[in-house]
């Protein structure tokens, strides 16, 4: 290993210094294979809670790979592996052991296009809680409370039994974000979400996600450097290495990281130099 | 390095290019002006007053270009240090220009008059400030903080000599009422001396924020 | 080749071959539907075609009530068997069969869609006819269920399999187990393709005649007990064509006529139901 890739290791395992910060999610010394195929190495991020941390870094770089063992969805792709510990409030989600229902209820997630189920607008919001089995009451407020909170309340409330798929694409993620929020999660993650959305909408999901940093600990994946300095309070920049494997390259309070990046592929990547 | 943003990178220098030749128009003005004090050359003061003209409009497209780059082109990190450094480097060297000219305007006045004294002090200082001006241009070319730094530092020199300048000519004037106008306009003229250093420093400081993002206070 | 006169030249010269390629394909099956629709028109109106039983040979009148009945009453066991078989294979396949157990499966029911229907008779002859020493409804139910059954099955697998994985993925990133998100959230958006399959096997299978010959063996008089021999509208047509009483002839047509109308009613419910499931 060159000493100047360990030393940014070094760096990027360095928590973000503030005041009132906790740990609430902490990888450590991730890799991640498919089959034989080493897709990440040595990935390590120590995300704050209730702040939005930012993976950012150009295609092929693994971030959304690494977004997805959060909340162990890469059970769902076979021939998949995952070492090292990703600890949720000290537990590693990554044990065998580990509930994945019950993680999957506090580690909610946000897809790169809107997918609401094709069921009324109601219905998908009111999925988590059914299943979880609250009562009808309990179910109604939250509904409310979930379509309040991302901002589609007064445009839905007299068409709660309508299909959610007659939404517009910013409507329908709005939609997807408050099915997330509806089984109260801890913590979001977030693939691109508005990726797929015109600017207007792009900028609402923005502003929800201010909002709700308050309650949540959010991590995004974004294609979008502006958005991702607009919007996080932290930020990793990922690369992949000679090995065509994703590795953490910095980490830091995002105000430096766009501002004064300590590694000059930072650097690069965020002034478009390359990427 | 391969770059994707080679137009960007070409509006950068060109940028650039266009700070450093004002820095230069700068630095004639200043030197001349000197010249027209004490070579009592008024046609030379005159020139000095005609182009900064020059100057002036040199100084409001650079300000346009800038503004233009970033509103097109979203510079982040070290571009936008660089865009908003040079924005307000190219302010101060506008400024440096109007100093230039009250200088040529002192010199138009005094030349009217019988010389008040042997110029000593005043060219002393002219040269340590023409030469701190000349030595930045060169640190912004070559990017050098340390050099910056360096010579913010002589701002002192210009400083003590600054002082002398003054209690001698108080001295002049509590002397002998008839030399007031003169010693006044002199006083003026170390002034607008004094300010070019200090605008020196100022550029010293953006030369530094270029390269670490952080505003210093230097000297 | 690049002159734009001949380039139009050849365009409209296949656009013209394409309509006779189908002309020809149409032709026929128009000359059959309109060939039914006058045989078969005179006995559908005849009064008693759908309120009597067959009179014996030889005697005028008579209907085809038993076989109306019986063909609902086959058909519909025989749904009631396989649609919620096929259905759950079906499911299994696409959500969980993704080796070689599934394949295995799969290859089995391509074969079967291609035996040719007699052998589903011989089957339920053999199943249900040979242990019970009796001809049944219920042995034709059996038979024609094992051929609806690739149909209903490989239209499910189908209609599952194009339901996008990011639905599943959002239903399991909501912490549902995977059975949950399967019933719950693909099935629901996959019925359509699923009930459509289902429909068309059903009016596959009420057209069906070998594999009800020695299963249900027909029956003139009309009853509704499937443990005993029954009548089907296919089977009219079968024995009825041959015989030279012309009423009975009638008849025959008229079946004919009337499984058409039946088959048609049904491929066009499947695709209204489609269409105001995609609404």
């Amino acid at each position: 290993m060159i000493s100047s890739i360990t030393m940014q290791t070094e760096v990027a395992q360095r928590p973000v210094e503030d005041a009132d910060a906790e740990t609430k999610l902490d990888a450590r010394h991730v890799d991640f294979f498919y089959g034989d195929f080493q897709a990440l190495e040595d990935a390590s991020l120590a995300v704050q809670a209730r702040r939005i941390t930012a993976l950012i870094g150009p295609s092929g770089c693994g971030k959304t790979t690494f977004l997805r063992i959060f909340n162990r969805m890469h059970d769902l792709t076979p021939g998949t592996r995952a070492t090292g510990e990703v600890l949720l409030d000290g537990q590693n989600v990554l044990d065998p052991d580990t509930d994945v229902i019950q993680l999957r209820r506090q580690v909610g997630m946000l897809f790169q296009r809107p997918n609401p189920f094709p069921k009324s607008i109601y219905d998908n919001v009111a999925y988590g809680p059914h299943m979880l089995g609250w009562s009808k009451s309990r179910i109604d407020a939250v509904v409310e409370e979930s379509l309040k909170d991302t901002g589609l309340w007064d445009e839905v409330k007299n068409r709660l039994r309508r299909s959610a798929l007659n939404l517009s694409g910013g409507q329908q993620q709005r939609l997807c974000l408050a099915r997330a929020l509806a089984v109260e999660p801890q913590v979001i993650l977030m693939d691109e979400p508005a990726s797929s959305l015109d600017p207007i909408a792009t900028l609402r999901i923005e502003e929800l996600m201010q909002d709700l940093k308050k309650r949540y600990t959010i991590v995004i994946v974004t294609h979008n450097m502006q958005q991702a300095a607009r919007v996080s309070d932290s930020t990793a920049f990922m690369l992949m290495n000679e090995r065509r494997a994703g590795e953490v390259i910095e980490f830091g309070p995002t105000d430096d990281i766009f501002n004064r990046p300590k590694d000059s592929r930072t650097e690069d990547y965020i002034t478009g130099r390359f990427g | 390095m391969a770059t994707t943003r080679t137009l960007f990178d070409q509006e950068l220098a060109e940028l650039k290019t266009g700070v450093l030749r004002m820095g230069s128009m700068v630095e004639q003005a200043i030197a001349e002006s000197m010249r027209a004090l004490v070579d009592r050359d008024n046609a030379l003061a005159k020139a000095v007053i005609a182009r900064d003209q020059d100057v002036n409009e040199l100084h409001r497209q650079l300000r346009e270009r800038a503004f233009m780059i970033m509103a097109t082109q979203q510079p982040v990190a070290r571009d936008l240090r660089l865009i908003v450094s040079f924005q307000h480097m190219v302010l101060e060297l506008e400024r440096m220009g109007d100093h230039a000219v009250g200088i040529a305007r002192a010199a138009l006045r005094l030349n009217d008059m019988p010389q008040l004294k042997p110029y000593i002090d005043l060219p002393k200082m002219a040269e340590i400030t023409e030469s701190q001006v000349h030595d930045i241009l060169g640190a912004v070319i070559e990017a050098d903080q340390d050099k910056a730094r360096m010579i913010a530092e002589r701002d002192d020199e210009v400083d003590v000599l600054y002082r002398r300048i003054w209690q001698e000519l108080v001295q002049f004037m509590v002397k002998d009422p008839q030399t007031v106008e003169r010693a006044a306009i002199l006083l003026f003229l170390a002034k607008d001396l004094e300010r070019i250093a200090d605008r020196v420093t100022n550029i010293a400081e953006d030369v530094v924020f270029l390269h670490t993002g952080r505003i210093v206070e230097l000297s | 080749m690049s002159h734009p006169l001949v380039r139009v030249f050849v365009d409209r010269l296949v656009a013209a071959l394409i309509v006779v390629c189908v002309m020809v394909a149409a032709i026929p099956v128009l000359v059959l539907l309109v060939f039914v629709v006058i045989k078969g028109l005179p006995g559908l109106l005849t009064p008693g075609f759908f309120t009597d039983a067959p009179h014996p040979q030889g005697v005028p009148g008579g209907g085809v009530l038993n076989a109306i009945i019986g063909t609902l009453e086959i058909v519909g066991m025989a749904s009631l068997l396989a649609v919620p078989v096929g259905a759950l294979i079906g499911i299994f396949l696409s959500e969980y069969g993704r080796n070689q157990v599934g394949d295995t499966v799969r290859f089995i029911s391509d074969v079967l869609t291609g035996l040719p229907s007699i052998a589903f008779g011989i089957f339920g002859y053999t199943v249900v006819v040979l242990t019970t020493h009796h001809f049944s409804a219920i042995s034709a139910s059996v038979a024609l269920a094992v051929l609806m059954l690739p149909v209903i099955l490989r239209a499910t697998e189908s209609a599952l399999t194009l339901i996008p994985q990011a639905l599943r993925e959002a239903g399991l990133a909501l912490g549902a187990p995977r059975w949950r998100v399967t019933l719950e959230i693909v099935v629901p958006a996959a019925l359509g393709g699923i009930v459509t399959g289902a429909l068309l096997a059903i009016a596959r299978a009420a057209g069906e005649t070998a594999p009800l010959l020695f299963t249900s063996f027909g029956n003139d008089i009309v009853q509704t007990n499937p443990l005993q021999p029954m009548g089907a509208l296919a089977l009219t047509v079968f024995r009825n064509a041959l015989l030279p009483y012309p009423n009975l002839q009638d008849q025959a047509w008229a079946a004919a006529l009337l499984l058409v109308i039946l088959v048609a009613a049904a491929n066009i419910l499947a695709r209204v139901y489609v269409r105001r499931i995609q609404r």
